[in-house]
């Protein structure tokens, strides 16, 4: 993470408050989540605010595409559905903003990193719904392959 | 029903929802006493209203009795456990209503500050703070104990095809073990109680925003139900809302209304800006002129946020969002046109947002941050819509992956190619099998004397004369029985053979399955009905039925064997796919560790002087 | 005996006919399968209404908690065995001895059914839940698939 960027820098302070305050409500953010252990909770969340500092540092949306379809192809693999690894980001993204304002209140850094951990959660649900919506366009045209092989299968 | 006390709002409301014909949910709404629970009923012919009927009068009698003698805790467990005892007894006097239960939930308010919430079963209690739900009680089903246990895994709990399988309810012995949680209320806290039909119907985002819009409880007792009965309605489902008294307002709040007044005084350069950039021209709204479709669109989404900054909630902007994707997916319409279109809207606001900033900018902060969350709450509802869309084409793929099997063992279609539709084989061919032996089973039948097996014999004469002509395989069942009956081997084999031929060849699926064991329980009450029309004294017809009944019984157990056979190979396929799926996984997580690295690395060489969204340059 | 008498003296036969002693206070296995057969004695007829409910309900408890459907099927089958065996010895009246067997026999039967259907339908859970892995597998293979470009192209740019 760059260490001249001073909304990064405010951020990496913040990370280990914003993991605790997720970690004590994380059966609130998914009742999966809840089920696991807390070292796994915990790494799980870590990797999630880890990748959200780099890219308040880089800005880069290709980079956080990466991320996301990642961390959506993982979930999958473990019977969760898009729409709660979505509301979970989102509870993330909404949980360090509320931590940045309450603990930079009346800081220009604190109303500015409030504000761009904002827009990043929202960067970050367009992004899941973009790589949401090419899965299921992926798996309808599959379905539309098989029916067509299932139609001749049937006619033949 | 609305009621208040002390500075509390609260309304219950109950529907027997748009599948069941009993609605076998009840709750207590008593303001009086502070007593608020809801029940789900359940147990077969109608016992599960009598169950729920039963604990409801059972504990508010309770509580109305002992509320000033016992301290809160005590008196809502035990009157919870007086609701168990008397379904439990209410149980055992009828033979019809025997196995009847309940879930509860309940609420007990001590004082506008102080409630305590007990459950067991799989009825919740919600609370609603700052905008954020969370759930206060955790389901009591088998598949949550053998979590807590250790006995299976977070992963494995999500695939478990018995999840909702409760471990605890009301009635199933005297006494229940009964979890209790004290929640301290504060201003603007909801609490709302609720039975399964509700959140097995909804999801838990649009739960949470109905539960925030500030409408009065009633209305928001109304709505949750509406949006069950919207979700498919297949339970009965019952809710009941109790609202803390409301903080005064806040400075906070004073700010916010100003916002949504300047956001409202703004909308006319909102539509301009959408116009210029192209909304009319969305194949979403082809059809229609373009003030047309900048009202239906641009000013719907503007009115959605002004009230939503109004009352700080997102029920409005998730309404608006559900609306708009919803009837476009409906309309088969493709995912481009609807990403371009809140892109559009996204962008039109948060140029509204930058003026308004320029003139004023801790009011443009604060309506920054106001867009911001509104976008994020339309691709949250979005969102569900979309993993609707998934669940509902992966349950498509599966129909028609299933109907393919039934064609590719005719060989009609070419499998070399595609291992997803390869196949263990669903039916019970000519694979030879050891048959299925039991050698630690006594043969417990009567012995098969001569008398015996001649009344044997005439027994299943009379059973042929009264079985219809077309029912190839009953007779086909009863042949067998009399053979396995005279067998006195003891070994079961002629039983496993005699299944093997009754099996044949058929399907792995109910249609397969089920006239087998039709079949099976006709042969038996024909059989049953014979003996007792054979001139033969009452102990020998006894000794016939026995011999029959236990050739009946290893008949039925060695066909039930060989279905176990002809399923084991799905368990064995899913076990080497879900190993494969094991290290695709770790090999992933490898990956994205070292992805990680190379990505912290990067961010400490970024040029910071670039604006943020142009200084990485990643494709991906 | 009475229809009432008689539901009461397999009744008595529970310790006998279930391993009741050995396991305290749980409902020793096949014991949802005896009490289906005093409640078939109860009821009456040569189809009891409600049967396959009830064997539904507690066969579904019993796979929850992780007995196989062999076990179930065993235990049930242990269940007939000894009940035939307690009968023989206990009613001395051979209509009173075909009354249960006849309901044992029905419950025998339902138990079957109960536990094929529920293994047919864990086949076609497992063939679902193969389908979605390889669904899921597929999403993998496209992100490491990526991850490695991504890796190489960004090994470059951070080189010295």
């Amino acid at each position: 993470m760059s260490t001249e960027d001073p909304l990064a820098r405010a951020y990496a302070n913040l990370r280990p408050k914003v993991l605790q305050r997720l970690l004590d409500m994380r059966a609130t953010l998914d009742p999966s989540l809840g089920r696991l252990d807390e070292p796994t909770a915990r790494a799980q969340i870590s990797a999630v605010l880890e990748h959200l500092g780099n890219f308040l540092a880089t800005g880069d949306l290709g980079s956080h595409r990466a991320f996301l379809q990642t961390f959506l192809a993982m979930r999958a693999a473990e019977a969760q559905g898009p729409a709660a690894v979505l509301a979970m980001l989102v509870a993330v993204g909404d949980t360090a903003a509320q931590v940045a304002q309450d603990e930079l209140a009346g800081s220009t850094d604190g109303a500015e990193l409030t504000l761009l951990l904002t827009r990043v959660t929202a960067t970050t649900a367009r992004a899941v719904n973009d790589l949401v919506a090419e899965e299921l366009a992926r798996r309808v045209g599959q379905w539309n392959e098989l029916a067509m092989r299932e139609r001749k299968g049937q006619s033949s | 029903m609305t009621t208040a006390q002390q500075g509390l709002r609260v309304a219950g409301d109950t529907n027997v929802g748009k599948v069941r014909t009993t609605n076998e949910d009840s709750m207590i709404v008593d303001p009086v006493r502070g007593l608020y629970v809801v029940l789900d009923g359940m147990g077969g012919a109608n016992a599960g209203d009598v169950a729920s009927q039963t604990a409801r009068d059972a504990i508010k009698e309770f509580v109305m009795q002992r509320r000033l003698t016992m301290e809160p805790r005590a008196l809502l467990e035990a009157a919870i456990q007086h609701g168990s005892a008397t379904v439990f007894e209410a149980a055992q006097q009828s033979r019809e209503r025997h196995g009847m239960g309940t879930t509860v939930v309940a609420c007990y308010v001590v004082d506008p500050k102080r409630a305590v919430v007990a459950h067991v079963g799989d009825s919740r209690a919600y609370l609603l703070r700052n905008g954020r739900v969370q759930m206060l009680t955790r389901d009591h089903t088998i598949v949550e104990e053998l979590v807590d246990r250790g006995l299976l895994s977070a992963e494995e709990a999500e695939r478990h095809p018995y999840k909702n399988v409760l471990s605890r309810n009301l009635g199933a012995k005297p006494d229940a073990r009964v979890d209790l949680v004290d929640v301290e209320l504060k201003p603007g806290d909801r609490l709302m109680l609720c039975s399964d039909g509700l959140y097995g119907y909804a999801s838990a985002e649009a739960i949470q925003y109905l539960l925030g819009s500030g409408d009065a409880p009633e209305h928001v007792a109304r709505d949750l139900i509406d949006l069950a009965l919207r979700g498919g309605g297949g339970d009965n489902v019952t809710t009941i809302v109790i609202e803390a008294p409301q903080p005064l307002p806040s400075s906070t709040q004073v700010v916010r209304t100003s916002g949504a007044i300047a956001w409202w005084q703004h909308r006319a350069r909102f539509l301009q800006i959408a116009r210029d950039r192209g909304l009319p021209k969305n194949p979403i709204v082809r059809g229609l002129d373009p003030e047309e479709a900048l009202e239906l669109v641009a000013n719907s989404l503007c009115q959605a946020i002004f009230h939503d900054l109004e009352k700080s909630t997102g029920v409005n902007v998730w309404t608006f969002a559900q609306n708009i994707a919803g009837g476009w997916f409906e309309r088969s319409g493709e995912w481009a046109p609807l990403r371009a279109l809140m892109d559009i809207l996204a962008t039109s606001a948060r140029a509204v947002v930058d003026e308004i900033g320029v003139a004023d900018a801790n009011l443009g902060f604060l309506l920054s941050v106001a867009v911001s969350r509104a976008l994020v709450v339309a691709e949250l509802a979005i969102g569900g819509l979309l993993a609707d869309r998934l669940n509902r084409v992966d349950a498509e793929l599966i129909k028609v992956h299933a109907a393919m099997q039934e064609t590719i063992l005719d060989g009609q279609i070419d499998t070399s190619q595609d291992s997803a539709l390869e196949d263990t084989g669903d039916r019970f061919i000519d694979r030879p099998t050891v048959p299925f032996m039991r050698p630690d089973r006594p043969v417990s039948g009567p012995g098969v004397s001569s008398e015996l097996i001649a009344a044997i014999e005439k027994t299943i004469t009379i059973a042929r004369g009264r079985t219809s002509p077309r029912a190839e395989l009953v007779k086909q069942i009863l042949a067998s029985l009399e053979t396995i009956a005279i067998d006195a081997t003891g070994n079961f084999a002629s039983a496993v053979i005699a299944a093997r031929e009754i099996y044949g060849i058929r399907s792995v699926d109910d249609t397969g399955i089920m006239p087998l064991f039709d079949a099976l329980d006709q042969a038996r009450i024909i059989t049953a009905a014979s003996v007792h029309q054979i001139s033969a004294p009452d102990a020998m017809r006894a000794k016939v039925l026995r011999a029959l009944s236990g050739a009946h019984q290893r008949l039925v157990g060695a066909t039930t064997g060989l279905v176990l056979e002809a399923v084991a190979p799905y368990s064995d396929r899913l076990r080497e796919v879900q190993a494969k799926t094991g290290e695709l996984r770790d090999a992933v997580a490898k990956s994205e560790r070292k992805r990680a690295d190379l990505e912290r690395k990067w961010a400490t060489t970024i040029d910071n002087s670039q604006p943020w969204e142009k200084r990485g340059t990643t494709e991906w | 005996m009475s229809d009432v008498d008689l539901v009461e003296a397999v009744r008595v036969l529970r310790d006998e006919v279930l391993d009741t002693v050995e396991h305290g206070d749980r409902d020793p296995p096949g014991a949802e399968v005896f009490d289906a057969i005093v409640s078939a004695l109860t009821i009456g007829g040569e189809s009891i209404p409600g049967l396959d409910l009830t064997l539904h309900d507690s066969v579904a408890r019993r796979l929850a908690w992780g007995d196989s459907e062999e076990a179930v099927l065993q235990d049930a089958e242990q269940v007939f065995d000894r009940l035939m065996i307690a009968i023989e010895r206990s009613l001395a009246d051979p209509p009173d001895r075909m009354v249960v067997i006849e309901a044992a026999t029905q419950v025998a039967v339902t138990v079957a059914r109960v536990v094929s259907l529920a293994a047919v339908a864990r086949a076609s859970r497992d063939r679902a839940a193969r389908l979605r892995e390889e669904m899921a597998q597929k999403q993998l293979e496209v992100v490491l698939e990526k991850q490695r470009s991504s890796i190489v192209r960004m090994e470059l740019e951070t080189e010295p």
